[in-house]
């Protein structure tokens, strides 16, 4: 069997070797068979042999088959550009069949690949985006060392992300009837989702560094949750989808009335624990440093600053309200009243945006 | 620095697998898995040829005259393993002196760079 399946590698050797080498080929395939025993050695033998085909079959095609004693012609021309022909003969109907087959698999393996849904993951889908909920629900979900150890009463689905879009999907696939999850497909109890509240509510600092923000989102969910709003959430990520929307509005900062000189420091909503990037975590560690020691020089200058954890935020100046999305995640927008606002982008140290603070505001009491 | 007495070749510069079949048929007479099995032994298991580069390595070197193919008669096989044997050429005698004089010349620079100790000749 393995000496026909070599067999009919060699025909992917020109027809010329084949005619001077199939028969001399084969025999040397027999006898490395021979020797070689064992499965281990036999696989051995077979990974040389395909690696012997990527060698030898460039080289193969190289060579004329014509010996140099016999072709005084191709003696003459050494050194002069001729043309050569791979084949002597008419290509085989067998050939064109393979082609077609090869080229029929590849193209319907490449199709099939590119119509495979796959879930989106962002690069920071474990820092930055997460909410607080999906990243409690994260580790409720990761399986402990005695489901690992064959324990099957309960079995973690690693397939249900994170962020509720395959529940989505799900709602969207099925009829309405068939919307309520069967118990072989929920992931979470009545109280695991307790715990998960539970969890949000005892340590919002954890999840909110704005203490606004903080404060509201604890009692958000409590009043949801004694309303028994989530009851029906039997699934990890449908609690996260049906809670994420309920946080953001709540989390929502309301517009920063522009009143005086000042100096607001933007961040995505995100924690040091929930940033597992190395940098985001150290830019995040510096932008929080720096704010901190910049607050007393421009509030005794007069400044108003402030530290804002939004993707965007309104600002409301005179009559005018403008929303401000900013292209990058942290940066300073620096606004007063008849000022054109300046935006400054990345993190700062606190002598570094005291010059920029002097530039845009003028020399109002600030001092290096 | 040698000079090259030959002339330009396509199998310039000299493929490893090329020199190794010449240097196991500067023994003698061989077929090919005997030239397999050689050019292992030589090479302390390093190079193992295959039946395809091995073949294709054949055919480029009779197709340069530096090997040629010999008359089985009287090699002692059987009727239905008749092999095809292998000589060396005169010129691919001196092809694979002149490669091996070259890395001759390597070998005397690396040793006297400090590269290699002295147990390599």
């Amino acid at each position: 069997m393995s000496e026909k399946i070599y067999a009919y590698l060699l025909r992917l050797y020109p027809s010329r070797f084949r005619e001077e080498y199939k028969e001399e080929a084969i025999q040397l395939y027999r006898d490395l068979y021979r020797h070689e025993t064992g499965l281990l050695r036999r696989t051995r033998l077979w990974v040389g042999l395909l690696a012997d085909l990527a060698v030898g079959l460039p080289q193969a095609y190289r060579n004329t088959y014509v010996s140099a004693a016999s072709s005084p012609v191709v003696q003459g021309l050494l050194g002069i550009p001729t043309f050569r022909l791979l084949e002597e003969e008419p290509v085989r109907p067998g050939s064109f069949l393979f082609g077609s087959v090869l080229s029929l698999a590849t193209l319907g393996t490449l199709s099939a690949l590119l119509s495979h849904p796959t879930v989106y993951r962002a690069w920071n889908v474990s820092g930055v985006s997460r909410s607080p909920i999906e990243a409690v629900l994260e580790r409720l979900n990761r399986p402990t060392s005695s489901e690992l150890s064959g324990n099957e009463s309960r079995q973690v689905d690693d397939s249900v992300p994170s962020d509720g879009r395959k529940a989505e999907a799900r709602k969207a696939t099925t009829p309405a009837a068939q919307q309520v999850l069967t118990p072989a497909e929920s992931t979470i109890n009545p109280a695991e989702r307790h715990k998960v509240i539970e969890s949000v509510v005892k340590n919002p600092e954890a999840n909110y560094p704005s203490q606004q923000q903080s404060g509201k989102a604890p009692k958000a969910v409590l009043r949801n949750e004694t309303h028994g709003e989530y009851d029906a959430a039997v699934d990890g990520a449908v609690l996260a989808a049906r809670r994420t929307p309920d946080l953001q509005r709540v989390t929502q900062p309301a517009a920063i009335e522009i009143q005086r000189a000042t100096i607001i420091a933007f961040c995505p909503p995100t924690t040091k624990a929930g940033v597992t990037d190395a940098d985001a975590s150290e830019a995040l560690s510096d932008f929080q440093f720096y704010a901190e020691r910049i607050k007393q020089p421009l509030n005794k200058a007069g400044i108003g600053f402030q530290i804002l954890y939004a993707r965007s935020f309104r600002i409301r100046l005179g009559s005018e309200t403008i929303v401000f999305r900013p292209k990058t995640d942290i940066g300073y927008y620096l606004i007063a009243p008849g000022k054109k606002p300046l935006i400054e982008y990345g993190v700062m140290t606190d002598s570094d945006l005291l010059l920029v603070a002097k530039r845009y505001f003028g020399p109002i009491g600030l001092h290096d | 620095m040698i000079d090259d007495p030959m002339p330009k070749r396509k199998l310039d510069p000299l493929p490893a697998a090329a020199f190794q079949i010449l240097l196991a048929l500067a023994g003698g007479d061989l077929h090919g898995y005997a030239i397999m099995r050689q050019v292992e032994e030589q090479s302390a298991g390093r190079m193992r040829l295959g039946p395809g580069t091995l073949y294709s390595s054949i055919q480029a070197l009779a197709e340069e005259g530096l090997i040629e193919e010999v008359d089985p008669s009287g090699k002692s096989e059987s009727l239905n393993e008749r092999r095809r044997y292998y000589r060396l050429a005169s010129t691919g005698r001196k092809l694979a002196r002149a490669e091996a004089e070259k890395l001759a010349d390597l070998l005397r620079v690396a040793r006297a760079k400090n590269i290699l100790r002295g147990e390599y000749v």
